[in-house]
């Protein structure tokens, strides 16, 4: 156990060096311009120059890379290129709302695609079945954009019952109001992938032999849906989710901008627009510790639910 | 026992939702909320901050020496700000300014003095602290006569002394006391002169700004000012709808304006002072070196179809090199206009009778990716081929930068006197690639003589001969073909009510001022 602790925590080191390497030489490699962003399109050549230097980017890459790297392992994570704000701030400002709401889609979506997923495996190429494809496939279809913005009509300008914009209140109770469109906005794509996950999971699993076993020996047949297959089927299901929660918090960003809430999505997006390098580096190392920290519950959770995952490591 | 136990509650519950109508309306705190379609703020220092979003805020924040009328761009009618009076010497190269006194800075940081004012100029004009320092290369020093008197001596003289010492970019007075006490944090924390002092910001949600009852001209009618940051434009004009914005900036096409125009109890504004968008064509590269190619571009070129397609309620036609709403611009230069054949005649007199390729570099923003597609699709009438890449915004302006778009498809704004636009576009000292390059896409050099000799000219009507001169050579060389010119669209809560009228805009969006009120 110690040694397979040890082990995923050696892959995480080389994992983050690469990661952040990678990003680091490729925003330099790109063309664009920190100093141009900060300096605005009536800046000088000379201006230019003068801030490019007092930035440090006009040396060497390597030397660049190497302060940086003394940095981060001094737990430093620099200031915006672009703001002057703190990284690790704007960071730790934005990821409350980012938590909230990958949170909140992943609860929607999975309370809602799980049992769609087996309620479509258990009535196979039946109507409950179709309607259930159809509709996943255009929750996968539907950009967040759009569906956003639909949302909005419907129940912020027709039924005035939600804000359009993010009002930003603070209490639990305005967090939650403010919360419910964009996740259900969200939820609802998350559902959609579950949704088929989980049917074809169910349907592979109620195929074998423990099943049929099962059945024949009498096991009501409840007991062998829910008890027998779907535990099994989670495995895919879980597996899916760890994945998706990843890209999930990136891939907010259009939900973030229609529902004008704050998020790491966005974050990255104008950073990565402003060639700001700085405040880039800082969100892609912290988005990819984000990611081996799910990556380790996913594991985990896999364990509980399958004993044999547990031991094969043992 | 019950029942009355019940009855309390209801009081209870009753009393207490009462009470909180009740704080609410007694309060009756008036807020404006302004929607930007930035993702977050940028610096709230004026004098460091590029973005059109901060410049918002920043000038309700903050004074100049001297102000733009509310509501203008005309530099001929500058006011006083904090400045009551002024006057220079004979040969234009001294200026003494004398301050208003008894203005206070906001948060307790004293009064203004001139010594604010000689620390705030000195900033503008140093290239670590400033965006705009390359503005003020011309100073030579700015002295506190006495703590009410400033005096800024030039090394040569400037088109327009008072558009550096305007409400606008590097003109802004700051606190030399708050600069000093906050450091880098001044720039999310601004300590300024003006109607409305920073209170609070949420990181990609919010500034919040409250009235400052001891402005100068009087307390604002209006108790707080939020800017909310919305990128999405659809969002901005569906909180407009539901009524959780007052103000919000619009689309630049027509459907926009017209679908807004329908909202009921919503005012649609197109302010003066546009952007004038151009395509450049360097003439250092084959086949742009021959005049003759280049006019053909020109000719090619369908201006009335390209405000057609934009929409003529927020664009028109360019008439020269800068925008028509600029000090010494003219309409008496030699456009070229929309002729086919001339422009194949010209393309096989030069030597192209086939046509020729124009390599383009655009950046994928959709308001400029449209039109380099509609100039595309005019040109090719003519066998003018535009090879068009398409790049991030950023990879544009980089590259661009490099000389390594042939024709650039460029929109900007400057300072509404005609030096700015035409030393920046058409100097030859601004062309990429020179040390002191700015954004002269075009490689043009003809004007240069007439540029440099109105910026000095210290007579008006010699001055006003100069630059015409230069824009009718920039015209006739095709240094640039001037496309149209496009307005910024506003939208607002028809009970806004500005406190002025809202003709032009230096900064690019309203103004909210002292006398800004919400009627009920």
């Amino acid at each position: 156990m110690w040694r397979h602790l040890a082990q995923r925590l050696l892959f995480s080191v080389v994992t983050l060096t690469l990661v952040t390497s990678f990003v680091f030489v490729i925003v330099r490699v790109i063309p664009g311009d920190p100093a141009q962003t900060m300096l605005g399109d009536q800046a000088s050549q000379e201006a230019l120059v003068a801030l490019r230097s007092k930035l440090g980017l006009d040396r060497p890459i390597l030397v660049q890379y190497l302060v940086f790297l003394a940095d981060v392992a001094r737990g430093q994570w620099g200031l915006s290129m672009t703001n002057g704000r703190s990284v690790l701030g704007e960071l730790l400002s934005v990821l409350p709302s980012t938590l909230e709401l990958t949170f909140a889609a992943l609860l929607i979506g999975t309370a809602l695609g799980m049992p769609l997923g087996v309620l479509a495996a258990l009535r196979r190429n039946r109507m409950p079945d179709y309607a259930v494809r159809i509709g996943s496939l255009a929750g996968i279809s539907f950009p967040a954009f759009v569906s956003g913005l639909f949302l909005l009509l419907a129940f912020a300008i027709y039924l005035p019952l939600f804000p359009v914009i993010n009002a930003g209140g603070d209490t639990l109770g305005e967090r939650l109001h403010q919360l419910v469109l964009p996740a259900v906005n969200l939820g609802l794509i998350v559902a959609a992938y579950v949704t088929r996950v989980m049917r074809s999971a169910m349907l592979e699993v109620a195929q074998q032999d423990y099943v049929r076993t099962a059945r024949a020996k009498g096991v009501p047949e409840p007991v062998v849906v829910w008890i027998h297959c779907l535990r099994n089927a989670l495995l895919p299901v879980v597996t899916f989710l760890g994945l998706y929660t990843g890209i999930l918090i990136g891939s907010a960003v259009l939900t973030e901008i229609v529902f004008s809430r704050p998020g790491l999505g966005k974050l990255i997006v104008a950073a990565l627009n402003q060639r700001d390098y700085t405040t880039l580096q800082g969100l892609v190392l912290a988005y990819t510790i984000i990611l081996i920290v799910i990556n380790m519950i996913t594991d985990a959770i896999l364990g509980l639910i399958d004993p044999r995952i547990r031991h094969y490591r043992v | 026992m019950i029942v009355r136990a019940r009855n309390g509650l209801v009081c209870l519950l009753v009393g207490a939702t009462l009470g909180l109508l009740g704080s609410i309306g007694g309060a009756g705190a008036v807020d404006l909320r302004f929607g930007i379609d930035n993702p977050d703020l940028g610096k709230l220092d004026p004098h460091a901050t590029v973005v059109s979003g901060d410049r918002y805020i920043i000038q309700s924040v903050f004074n100049g020496l001297v102000r733009f009328k509310p509501g203008s761009g005309d530099v001929r009618q500058i006011e006083p700000d904090l400045a009551e009076r002024w006057e220079s010497s004979a040969d234009g190269k001294q200026w003494t300014f004398h301050l208003r006194p008894g203005v206070k800075w906001h948060h307790g940081y004293g009064e203004v003095t001139a010594e604010d004012v000689v620390f705030s100029l000195q900033r503008a004009a140093n290239k670590d602290t400033s965006s705009f320092a390359s503005d003020y290369s011309e100073f030579d020093k700015v002295e506190a006569i006495d703590p009410l008197t400033v005096r800024i001596t030039l090394k040569e003289v400037v088109p327009s002394l008072l558009g550096l010492v305007v409400n606008s970019l590097g003109g802004n007075i700051v606190s030399k006391k708050a600069v000093q006490a906050l450091g880098p944090n001044y720039a999310q924390k601004p300590i300024g002169t003006g109607p409305f002092m920073f209170q609070e910001y949420k990181p990609q949600h919010s500034v919040t700004l409250v009235a400052n009852p001891e402005y100068f001209r009087g307390k604002p009618q209006i108790d707080r000012v939020i800017f909310r940051y919305i990128q999405s434009q659809g969002s901005r004009d569906l909180a407009l709808q539901s009524g959780e914005l007052d103000i919000t900036g619009g689309a630049l096409g027509q459907d926009w304006i017209e679908r807004t125009r329908k909202m009921p109890g919503i005012k649609v504004e197109t302010p003066g002072l546009p952007e004038i968008w151009w395509l450049f064509l360097d003439q250092t590269t084959k086949p742009l070196d021959d005049l003759r190619v280049r006019q053909a571009v020109a000719h090619a070129v369908n201006r009335a179809a390209l405000i057609a397609f934009r929409g003529e309620a927020s664009h028109r036609a360019a008439r020269s090199v800068i925008p028509a709403s600029h000090a010494g611009f003219t309409a008496d230069v030699p456009l070229l206009g929309h002729d086919i054949a001339k422009a194949k005649a010209l393309l096989t007199a030069a030597g192209y009778p086939n046509g020729v390729t124009l390599k383009v570099i655009n950046t994928n923003r959709p308001s400029l990716r449209e039109v380099i597609e509609v100039l595309q699709s005019q040109l090719r009438q003519a066998g003018i081929t535009l090879d068009i890449e398409l790049v991030d915004h950023a990879t544009y302006h980089a590259r661009i930068r490099k000389n390594q778009s042939q024709a650039v498809l460029y929109g900007a704004n400057r300072f509404p006197v005609a030096d700015s636009t035409l030393t920046q576009f058409f100097h030859s000292r601004s062309i990429p690639g020179t040390p002191t390059a700015v954004t002269n896409f075009g490689h043009c050099k003809v004007a240069d003589t007439e540029i440099d000799a109105a910026r000095v000219a210290t007579d008006p009507k010699r001055q006003d001969d100069l630059w015409k001169v230069a824009q009718q050579k920039v015209v006739a060389d095709v240094c640039a073909v001037p496309l149209m010119e496009v307005l910024y669209t506003w939208a607002r809560r028809e009970k806004v009510d500005y406190g002025y009228e809202f003709k032009d805009t230096p900064s690019g969006g309203p103004l909210i001022t002292e006398a800004t009120r919400i009627a009920p």
